[in-house]
């Protein structure tokens, strides 16, 4: 499946790239026509001008054997490159996912379970926060706690471990905003709707313990709603990162595929690409598979994945 | 045909009726931003389009509520003209998704067998792709544009709406007047048609609603990277682009005023979409 | 990317003629002695502007520097472009220098002219490069003849296209043979072209010279440390400098690329970026009143300009382009584009650009008309040539800042003198194509770019685009007169004779307006109040702009 998945993005990427006008040449010169001996010389050494199949050829075939090529812009080896900053984007979705786990859960099960004021004011806060774009949360915070207050580093990504995790909360925070609400909302829902059931209320008229009910009966069904939408989140997190990236100047590889996707660096943005499919089809995955070892009758279920 | 199709409506209104004062609230917040998309440009006081430089950033005075954005346009117009493509994109790619998501997933579910594993198996490989990256490409071929961006975040969101529907329309294909109208000759089409998709209906007007709310938070993003709706055409999305440096600046009214715009409408959207989908897999059972 | 408001369209058009930077001031009171001048914060636009800040007077350990974008090549002869330009700059010398006033001086060697069609480069005695070994003139050959060389696909070989050969006289002495006279070629090997690098460690690099899988070889105050895309060029103070005058007193200069606006502006005032020559910046405003930064003005050199795309619509007219150029509101865009970092031109080229024959150049200036915005006589002119209601389509991107103002104020001018407006919009990325594709400039009018050459000469920008051929003359503008003009001042050696050459070629370009002057951008120097001594006029591209970077006292 995932070699499916890579194997159809690839071309379609390529694809995409092939048919869109401009060259990626323009990139390099700053804005002056390049002398022909410069333009001719490029053209050969990244097969510019030959058939759009023999092209993809070259790139697959280097790509089979673990060559991902070489950017057009920086003349340096593409798995170099995006070593390099595949770390930011892996830590800045590492961190957002946390506060969605511990946040979004976490006051999903609290709000569910104790309706009352913190309920209402859960829903409120969930409700705004849905709605704002993660670009919009970016430029706000950065106003408010970097510029104003000063509590954290504007942009950037940090020395030490210790400096990273400070430059990363506030890009962080504006990353998980939208998808803590959603997870928040829907397992407040989730916990609900187990709470009502008739299993939870026998329990509980038998004179069960609270946290026995809540751990055995509640959580344990509400496990796999919860699990899944925190999945699909997470992996969207992935895309998403880009644009706060783009709002912090972190050297990621959301903000470079898009940089790379304008400048037509076709085998950049082959690799961060690929790379992002498969990071999306593994946290897919692995959702599925949480949710198979929470509920075994999924697993027997209709396995058309 | 047309008591069905008034009965529909009556039936429509009353399940509006039913979904609370929240769900009211945000029905008509919704319908105030599809009217001011609708007639924005007629109601705009002022000229959304004309740059006047010298009045760039310019506070509220006289007529002007909102004030002047960067290159001295009055922003209520703008806000106003803006409606127009800030609903529309959104709209079309509920729209696109939302009929090519029922049609496979219908499809998928009724035939089964090889039709449902290739249906399935190519929506998986769409769900791998995040919307972003396909935005990014679709602007890379079509160049940037509405169009580009909402034919991608149509491909991107497929996969959603085509899971939900597939799930509601299996259990459907279960029910026992689906077998009484097999035997009495109907043909495939018109069960799915007249009978499986207007029961499941209520699900899919549901997650249409909050998929908008997704769009519109989407595509306010898409233009954030440029790759959206350009400028100067006047969209929310792209003014908070567009005056974000206002922000630092001391000039936050334009890029707030437009954030307010959006945030406003995905809540409404987000808070009806949620409360009909309650009460659709509540008649469900 | 964001990249919406990436200032990197505005370096886009780079002119691919050859401009000689010249002293100036901004103003047009006359010529002033910058050197060594002091400056303000929040200088007006009148005053005359500095082209240096107060030398730095304290060691400082570390320094990060802005850049709009990441730099992508070490190498000068594959450097375009801000980033590149001031990293090479920073660690690379060439043989000629530009001195902050734009004026031509020695860098690593003197020049001398034997013969009209002769140069004979000299080094300066104890010239070395990083690693200690010594330049020679193997070195000077192996530099020039790598970027004069079409073969190897370096972006000035058209430019060094006159030289016939380059041959090394002695162990520090290199002479070259032209094929005529061009006295705009010391401009080039001021530049880009003219950077020496070391023979051996470039020969041993290959291909990877100047990429980041590979390293340079300098001669500057500043050497390469480490180069990582995404995070930045780092460089660090080189302790053995050939040059005893100069005592490089910051102990490591970083250069990283931040495109986002509100990212840069939010690490200027909180102190992450402690320098930037903030181009078009819009929020220069916000930085003048902050405690962290000071904004220092200085002579510019690049022109912004509306580019004419095509004379076969409505601006083939001459009485059009004149009446357009009338009707825009300048002092708008000073104000709301440049925040008052921006001068009324009289001229095309920046007067910053009067790198030679100062005072020609200076009184010739003086008695050409400023230009006034009159609407009512400009709507005349329209109705006169029979085009009211005729439609002028705008090449425009919204992403960059500079460009969509001027676009703002070139249609509020178009419809006030009657015209409607059409434009064609194009992402910040490929705003350059309409620069150098014909297929995307097809059916665009005009569009606006903000063009600079290699080194002061107001003859650079003019060469672009009114000689036939030029780089940038897009639909074969042809004056006789201009291009007599021009072509004779390349072959003059008389500077005070090329300048009186050069002014009239301006005035009379003046007169035809193949280029609609819009105003002429100040350098813009930001920097945190702690340090002072960088280059504050636009020699920071080209030659060592960070030699007097220190601690305020």
């Amino acid at each position: 499946m995932l070699a499916a998945s890579l194997l159809v993005a690839s071309f379609v990427i390529f694809a995409a790239l092939y048919l869109a006008p401009g060259t990626p040449l323009a990139a390099l010169s700053g804005g002056q026509p390049l002398p022909p001996g410069s333009a001719q010389l490029l053209e050969q050494r990244y097969h510019l001008n030959e058939p759009f199949l023999a092209q993809y050829w070259y790139w697959l075939d280097n790509a089979l054997h673990g060559n991902l090529g070489v950017s057009i812009t920086l003349r340096e080896n593409v798995s170099t490159l995006i070593a390099s900053r595949i770390w930011t984007t892996a830590g800045l979705v590492l961190y957002a996912s946390v506060i969605i786990v511990v946040l979004g859960i976490g006051l999903g099960i609290v709000s569910g379970l104790r309706p009352g004021p913190l309920d209402g004011g859960v829903l409120v806060v969930t409700a705004v926060l849905a709605a704002i774009p993660a670009f919009v949360a970016a430029i706000a915070l950065i106003m408010v706690f970097a510029v104003k207050l000063g509590w954290f580093p504007a942009l950037g990504n940090g020395t030490s471990l210790l400096s990273n995790v400070r430059h990363f909360t506030l890009p962080a925070i504006a990353l998980a905003a939208a998808s803590l609400a959603i997870v928040a909302r829907v397992t407040r829902a989730a916990v609900r709707a187990e709470g009502d059931r008739e299993h939870v209320q026998t329990a509980v008229s038998r004179g069960i313990p609270a946290r026995y009910v809540i751990q055995r009966h509640i959580l344990r069904n509400a496990a796999v709603p919860i699990t899944t939408i925190t999945g699909i989140t997470t992996a969207s997190l992935i895309a998403v990162a880009a644009v706060v990236e783009v709002a912090f100047s972190l050297n990621g590889l959301g903000a470079y595929l898009v940089q790379a996707a304008e400048d037509k660096d076709i085998a950049v943005v082959q690799g961060i690409s690929l790379l992002l499919v498969t990071a999306f089809v593994v946290v897919n995955l692995l959702t599925d598979l949480i949710c198979a070892a929470l509920d075994p009758r999924l697993a027997l279920r209709d396995g058309a994945r | 045909m047309a008591a069905a199709e008034a009965s529909a409506s009556r039936r429509g209104l009353a399940r509006l009726r039913a979904t609370g004062p929240a769900g009211i609230a945000s029905a008509a917040v919704i319908a105030v931003a599809a009217f001011a998309a609708a007639f924005g440009p007629l109601l705009a006081p002022y000229d959304p389009d004309l740059p006047n430089l010298s009045l760039s950033w310019a506070g509220p005075v006289g007529g002007h509520l909102l004030g002047y954005d960067f290159e001295g346009r009055d922003v209520l117009s703008r806000l106003l003209a803006g409606a127009q493509s800030s609903m529309l994109g959104p709209l079309v790619v509920v729209i696109l998704s939302v009929t090519a998501g029922t049609l496979l997933a219908v499809t998928a579910a009724w035939r089964r067998g090889v039709s449902d594993t290739v249906i399935s198996s190519g929506l998986n490989i769409v769900f791998a792709f995040p919307g972003i990256l396909l935005a990014v490409l679709a602007a890379a071929v079509f160049g940037a544009g509405l169009p580009a961006a909402a034919i991608a975040l149509s491909i991107a969101y497929l996969p959603y709406i085509a899971r939900v529907v597939r799930g509601a329309a299996l259990k459907e294909r279960g029910q026992p007047y689906v077998a009484a109208l097999e035997v009495q000759g109907a043909s495939a089409t018109v069960i799915c048609l007249r009978h499986v998709v207007p029961n499941i209906g209520p699900l899919i007007v549901a997650q249409a609603t909050i998929l908008f709310g997704y769009a519109m938070v989407d595509l306010a993003a898409i233009s954030f990277l440029g790759l959206g709706v350009q400028p100067p055409t006047a969209n929310w999305g792209v003014m908070i682009s567009e005056n974000q440096d206002g922000l630092l600046a001391g000039h936050p009214l334009p890029a707030v005023a437009a954030s307010l715009c959006i945030v406003t409408v995905v809540i409404a959207v987000n808070l009806l979409g949620e409360r009909l989908f309650e009460q659709a897999q509540a008649a469900r059972g | 990317m964001n990249r919406r408001h990436s200032r990197a369209a505005v370096m886009a058009a780079v002119a691919a003629g050859m401009l000689v930077v010249a002293a100036c001031t901004g103003s047009t009171s006359g010529p002033t002695s910058s050197p060594g001048g002091t400056s303000s914060g929040n200088v007006s636009p009148g005053a005359s502007l500095a082209a240096v800040t107060p030398a730095g007077t304290q060691p400082v350990s570390s320094v990060v520097w802005a850049t709009n974008r990441d730099v992508i090549s070490l190498d000068p002869i594959f450097s375009a472009a801000y980033p590149e330009y001031t990293a090479d700059s920073l660690m690379c010398e060439s043989l000629l220098r530009q001195a902050p006033d734009g004026s031509l001086q020695p860098g690593l060697a003197t020049v001398s002219n034997p013969s009209p069609t002769t140069m004979v480069f000299t080094l300066r005695p104890g010239v070395k490069f990083w690693d200690g070994h010594p330049v020679t003139s193997a070195d000077m050959v192996y530099s020039l003849d790598r970027a004069a060389d079409p073969k190897l696909g370096g972006y000035y070989s058209g430019r060094l296209d006159r030289i016939a050969s380059v041959t090394a006289t002695s162990p520090s002495q290199v002479t070259i043979k032209l094929t005529q006279p061009d006295y705009w070629l010391e401009g080039e090997l001021s530049s880009m072209p003219g950077i020496i690098i070391e023979k051996s460690f470039a020969e041993k690099e290959g291909k990877n010279y100047g990429t980041p899988a590979g390293s340079i070889m300098c001669t500057g105050a500043y050497m390469l440390k480490s180069w990582t895309p995404g995070v930045g060029v780092v460089t660090v103070r080189n302790q053995h400098y050939w040059n005893p005058s100069v005592h490089p007193l910051v102990g490591q200069i970083t250069l990283k690329g931040v495109p986002d606006v509100t990212s840069l502006t939010a690490g200027l005032l909180t102190g992450a970026i402690q320098g930037d020559y903030g181009v078009g910046l819009p929020t220069l405003d916000q930085l003048k009143d902050s405690s962290a930064v000071r904004v220092d003005l200085g002579p510019g050199w690049s022109s912004d300009v509306l580019e004419i795309a095509s004379f076969k619509g409505v601006l083939g007219n001459l009485n059009v382009r004149r009446a357009l150029s009338m009707a825009l509101n300048r002092q708008g865009i000073i104000n709301s584009v440049y925040q008052g970092a921006a001068q009324l031109p009289r001229w095309v080229s920046n007067p910053g650009t009067f790198g030679y024959g100062q005072s020609v150049f200076a009184r010739a200036y003086a008695s050409s008309p400023v230009l006034t915005q009159n609407i009512a006589e400009a709507r005349k002119l329209v109705q006169q040539a029979g085009d009211t209601g005729k439609t002028i389509t705008f090449g425009t991107t919204s992403q960059l800042a500079v460009i969509a103002g001027v676009t703002a104020a070139y249609q509020a001018a178009a419809q006030a003198i009657g015209l409607k407006v059409a434009l064609r919009s194009a992402s910040a990325q490929d705003f350059i194509d309409f620069f150098i594709s014909p297929q995307f400039r097809a059916g665009v009018d005009a569009f606006p770019g903000v063009d600079y050459g290699d080194y002061a000469d107001p003859a650079a920008l003019l060469a672009a685009f009114d000689l036939p051929g030029g780089s940038e003359n897009y639909d074969n503008f042809n004056d006789p007169e201009i291009t007599a003009a021009l072509e004779q001042a390349r072959g003059t050696a008389n500077p005070d004779q090329r300048a009186a050459l050069v002014a009239r070629a301006e005035q009379l370009t003046m007169q035809q307006l193949p280029r609609i002057p819009d105003v002429e951008p100040d350098t813009v120097l930001v920097l945190s109040k702690t340090l002072t001594g960088a280059l504050s006029s636009t020699a920071y591209l080209f030659s060592p702009w960070a030699d007097r970077l220190g601690g305020t006292g």
